[in-house]
C-alpha cells in the first residue's frame, strides 16, 4: 500500500463523506460545502489514481483538467451561495423545506 | 524558454515513492489524515462559522497535497481559488445570514412575483 | 449598510437560528443511519475496485512531453490548457462569465456592499493591509502570468490573486463597486472570452481550423490570451464576491435599486442621490 494508494482512497473517502452529507444535512450552505468537498475528493482521485500505475511522471493532463475543475467549482459555488441566500430571503429559513409548497408562495401562484 | 528544472528534476521523483524516505511518507500520512479529518469535521459540525473556517484550512491543506502529488500549478490555484475566493464567498454569505432576523421574509421578494 | 439589524458579535453567532444547525431538520435518525450504511458500502465497494491493479500505458504523458515544443511553452500544464485543450479553457472562462450573469439575475438590486468607511471599525488595520498587500499582489500576478509559460503559474492563478487584491480594495472602501450590469464590468468580463474566440477565428485563414495556432505564433498568441484572461478572470471573481445577494430588505436609502422592476437593479432615474456607475469605478486588473 503505497502513499499514492492512500491518496486515492482519501479522495474517494472525502467524496463519499460529501455525498452522505449533501443528502443528510438540511442547511443549504452545508449542502454547498458538501458538494464542494465532493469535488475536491474527485480531484484528488483524478491525480492520485493514474499515478499509481505509472509513478515516475507528473502527468499534465489530469492537472489541466483539475485546474479547470477548480475554476468551475468556484463559479458554481458562487451561484449556489447566491441562490441559497435568495431562498433564505424568500422563505425566511436557510433550511431546505420539507414542504413542497411553502405557504406564502401558494397565494402568489393562485393569484397568477 | 529553457525547460524549467521543476518538471524534470528529482523534486518530483518523490511522487509515490514514499518508501524511500520514512519522513516524506510520514508527512504524506499526516496530510491525508488532516484532509479526511477536516472534511469529516466540516460536514458534521453544527456551527456554520466553524465549518467555513475549517473549509479554508482544508483548502490550504489540499494545496499542500497537490505539491506532494507533483502539481505546483494546482497548489497555486487551490490556495488562491479554493481557499481564498471560495472562503471569501462563504464568509460573505455568513455575514449576510448573520445580519438578518431569523424568520423574516423579504417583502420585496414576496410581492415581486417572479 | 441598512439600519435594520445590528451586526451580531461572533460570540452570539452560536445561537443564531440561521447559522447554527441543531440537526432537528435533518430527518429521522434511522434514515440518517441507513444512509450512513449505504455510504459506507459504496466506499468499500469503490475502494476495492480502485485497488485492483490494472496496467496503464504511459502513452498520453509521453505524447505530451514529445510534442510540447510545438506548443510554444515549456510548462506542460499551460501547454495542455492553452494549446492542446484550448477549447476547454475557452468554455471554462465562458462558464465563469455565465455564473456572473446568473448571480446578477439573482440580485434584486440591493447594493449593500459599499459601506461608508466611517462605519467600519477596523479601518486602520484594513488600510495598512491594503497598502501592503495590493501592490505586492499586482506584481505577483503579473509575474505569475508571465512565468506561466515556463514555470508553475498561468492566467488562472494570477487572476485569482488579482481578484484577492480587488476584494481587499472593495472591502476597505477604496473602490466603490459599480452597479450590477454596468457596461464597464460587462466589457471587462467579456474581454477574456472575446479575445479567445477572436484569436481562434483569426487563425483560421492560416491553418484552416478553429484555434489552431500557426507555426511560430503559438507563444505570442498564448501570452496575449493569458494577459487578457488574467484581467477578465479577476474582474469576474471580484464581481461574484461583490454581488452576493443581500438577505434583508433592499434599503431604499441606498439609491441604486428598483426592487420591483429591473432584475439587474439599475438605478432609479432622478429622485435619488446620484451614484455615478461608470466613471472610473471599475475594478481594474
Amino acid at each position: 500500500m503505497t502513499v499514492l494508494d492512500l491518496y486515492a482512497l482519501a479522495g474517494l473517502g472525502i467524496f463519499v463523506l460529501g455525498l452522505h452529507a449533501v443528502v443528510v444535512r438540511a442547511h443549504l450552505v452545508w449542502k454547498v460545502l458538501a458538494i464542494n468537498l465532493m469535488g475536491t475528493g474527485i480531484f484528488i482521485l483524478l491525480l492520485a489514481a493514474p499515478a499509481r500505475a505509472d509513478e515516475a511522471v507528473a502527468d499534465p493532463l489530469p492537472q489541466a483538467m483539475v485546474l479547470t475543475g477548480i475554476v468551475v467549482a468556484v463559479a458554481a459555488t458562487a451561484l449556489a451561495l447566491g441562490m441559497a441566500l435568495r431562498v433564505t430571503a424568500r422563505t425566511g429559513s436557510p433550511f431546505l423545506s420539507e414542504d413542497p409548497e411553502p405557504d406564502h408562495t401558494r397565494s402568489e401562484d393562485e393569484a397568477q | 524558454m529553457a525547460p524549467s528544472s521543476l518538471f524534470t528534476g528529482s523534486a518530483f521523483m518523490a511522487l509515490g515513492t514514499g518508501s524511500l524516505e520514512p519522513i516524506s511518507m510520514a508527512f504524506d500520512v499526516v496530510v491525508i489524515v488532516l484532509l479526511v479529518g477536516l472534511a469529516a469535521r466540516i460536514l458534521h459540525t453544527r456551527q456554520l462559522f466553524e465549518a467555513i473556517v475549517l473549509f479554508i484550512a482544508y483548502g490550504l491543506t489540499l494545496s499542500l497535497a497537490w505539491i506532494r502529488l507533483g502539481a505546483p500549478d494546482l497548489a497555486l490555484a487551490e490556495a488562491a481559488l479554493g481557499a481564498g475566493v471560495t472562503g471569501a464567498l462563504l464568509l460573505n454569505t455568513f455575514q449576510r445570514l448573520a445580519e438578518r432576523t431569523p424568520g423574516e421574509v423579504d417583502p420585496a421578494a414576496r410581492e415581486g412575483g417572479e | 449598510m441598512s439600519e435594520s439589524a445590528p451586526r451580531p458579535r461572533l460570540s452570539e453567532a452560536a445561537d443564531h437560528a440561521l447559522l447554527a444547525d441543531d440537526g432537528t431538520r435533518d430527518g429521522p435518525g434511522w434514515l440518517r443511519g441507513l444512509l450512513g450504511g449505504v455510504a459506507a458500502l459504496v466506499l468499500v465497494g469503490l475502494g476495492w475496485a480502485l485497488m485492483q491493479r490494472t496496467p496503464r500505458s504511459a502513452m498520453i504523458p509521453d505524447l505530451i512531453a514529445h510534442r510540447l515544443p510545438e506548443t510554444g511553452v515549456s510548462n506542460p500544464v499551460t501547454g495542455v490548457l492553452l494549446n492542446f485543450r484550448s477549447y476547454d479553457t475557452l468554455l471554462e472562462v465562458a462558464v465563469l462569465v455565465t455564473a456572473m450573469a446568473a448571480v446578477w439575475s439573482l440580485d434584486r438590486g440591493s447594493r449593500q456592499f459599499g459601506r461608508a468607511p466611517s462605519e467600519m471599525s477596523n479601518q486602520e488595520v484594513l488600510d495598512a493591509l491594503v497598502r501592503l498587500a495590493v501592490p505586492v499582489a499586482f506584481l505577483t500576478a503579473i509575474y505569475l502570468t508571465w512565468m506561466g509559460s515556463s514555470d508553475p503559474g498561468g492566467a488562472f492563478q494570477a487572476g485569482a490573486l488579482l481578484a484577492g487584491a480587488g476584494v481587499l480594495l472593495a472591502v476597505s472602501g477604496v473602490l466603490r463597486p459599480p452597479t450590477a450590469g454596468s457596461l464597464t464590468v460587462r466589457a471587462a468580463a467579456a474581454s477574456g472570452v472575446a479575445v479567445f474566440v477572436a484569436v481562434g477565428v483569426a487563425v483560421m485563414p492560416w491553418t484552416g481550423s478553429f484555434m489552431a495556432y500557426p507555426e511560430g505564433w503559438a507563444y505570442p498568441l498564448i501570452l496575449g490570451i493569458e494577459v487578457l484572461l488574467t484581467f477578465s478572470i479577476a474582474v469576474v471573481l471580484v464581481e461574484l464576491f461583490v454581488d452576493v445577494p443581500a438577505v434583508p430588505d433592499p434599503d431604499p436609502s441606498l439609491a441604486t435599486v428598483d426592487p420591483l422592476g429591473d432584475p439587474l437593479g439599475r438605478a432609479l432615474p432622478s429622485s435619488l442621490p446620484s451614484e455615478d456607475p461608470d466613471s472610473g469605478q471599475e475594478e481594474e486588473g
